[in-house]
């Protein structure tokens, strides 16, 4: 729970008490709890490598019952889009066809729901985006009737993003502002940010949906927002450019103005002349960390009111 | 499943001798999906004073999780923590 909703030091602290007494008891239930706890961890993250490696305990398990048991414990379909991001795609097509045959058998629809994702990352992987379109459709189905929000919101943002990737941004949106709400209602943080900066790609305005949601509405334009939320992470320009799938040089001209429509900029060490040429600042360490500082007080004072 | 048949459907009709037993049905029926009937199950047996609380609370905690009351999972979370402790269960 700590780390869908982006508290990091908590999250961290419970997994790691989770393996301490995995290792002190010795037992398999207690390893796939502590492996359970650190693969939805670097799920909230969206860190593959680190899921892919938090799984591996549960490969070695002598008893395989409960842990490889579809719905028991949630891990194997974040697991195979771990395997699916990282590039290991026969592994995860082999592993997504087994463990979607076991799911339908025992007709467990949330773990169907939860396979979709996995299932369209490996389709889009390949080249099939169509197919891709039509696994995270029939997931919403099935979420429909075995899951909650957060797994119907994880689906639909999926679909936006494959939408958006695909050059349908007006299409894009709906799927995203309704994994939006969903996030929103149930204070996933890192997900809804990672979301409203696809949806400030599509050229909407999150903070419209925001306000509507009762979040207060930030200065900036939308993309300026995701711009900003990604420097904060410490992303650097080339990063942030393919992830908003935008030139390095917007990403320079937004990281530019940021700071001065937060009025951040004060004591400079160019002058009033650096303030006067806003693409000097993209480059400008102090810019950078006025933005990145901006963006943190906007997501945990600001923007996202818990 | 199946050898769990004889326990009443109600939860709030099952004997207190079989609180273990309903809390496991719980379990059961929350991996089944059926996550509200599976929460009812586990809250019944804590009331009845079931000796498996700590699970009890803990399947409860993932019915809220995976519905949408992660506030009520955070707490029940907590709860299966604190009573761990208190009665030295790691």
């Amino acid at each position: 729970m700590p780390a869908a909703r982006g508290q990091w030091n908590a999250a961290e602290a419970q997994a790691a008490a989770a393996d301490a007494c995995a290792r002190r008891l010795g037992d398999e239930a207690g390893r796939s709890f502590a492996a359970n706890a650190a693969v939805h961890l670097a799920f909230a993250r969206q860190d593959w490598p680190a899921l892919v490696a938090a799984a591996m305990p549960f490969y070695d398990l002598t008893h395989k019952d409960g842990a490889f048991e579809p719905g028991v414990f949630p891990w194997r379909e974040r697991y195979q889009e771990g395997l699916t991001a990282v590039g290991r795609h026969d592994e995860a097509g082999r592993d997504v066809a087994e463990w979607l045959e076991l799911a339908t058998a025992r007709g467990r629809r949330s773990v169907l729901a939860r396979l979709a994702r996995p299932r369209a990352a490996l389709a889009q992987a390949r080249g099939d985006a169509d197919l891709a379109r039509r696994l995270l459709a029939d997931g919403v189905e099935h979420a429909m009737a075995g899951c909650g929000p957060f797994d119907q919101a994880l689906l639909h943002d999926a679909i936006g993003k494959l939408l958006r990737r695909q050059g349908q941004r007006r299409r894009a949106c709906d799927p995203l502002q309704a994994a939006l709400a969903g996030y929103a209602q149930l204070g996933a943080l890192p997900f809804y940010e990672r979301c409203a900066a696809e949806l400030a790609g599509c050229g909407l305005n999150p903070a419209r949906r925001a306000t509507a949601l009762g979040f207060a509405r930030p200065r900036l334009t939308p993309r300026e927002q995701a711009v900003a939320g990604l420097a904060a992470r410490g992303l650097t320009n080339r990063e942030i450019a393919a992830e908003l799938v935008i030139s390095v040089k917007t990403v320079e001209q937004h990281l530019g103005t940021i700071p001065r429509q937060a009025g951040g900029v004060q004591p400079h060490p160019a002058g009033d002349r650096h303030r006067r040429l806003p693409t000097s600042h993209a480059r400008c360490r102090i810019c950078r960390r006025v933005t990145a500082s901006y963006a943190a007080d906007l997501t945990t004072n600001t923007f996202w009111a818990p | 499943m199946a050898s769990l048949a004889a326990l009443p459907a109600d939860s709030t009709s099952v004997p207190p001798g079989d609180a273990a037993l309903l809390a496991v049905r719980g379990m059961l029926r929350i991996w089944d999906d059926d996550l509200a009937g599976g929460s009812a199950d586990c809250a019944q047996a804590i009331s009845l004073g079931n000796p498996f609380g700590v699970p009890a609370y803990v399947y409860m905690a993932e019915a809220d999780y995976r519905s949408r009351n992660w506030d009520s999972a955070v707490t029940h979370s907590q709860t299966a923590v604190s009573l761990a402790e208190d009665t030295d269960q790691p």
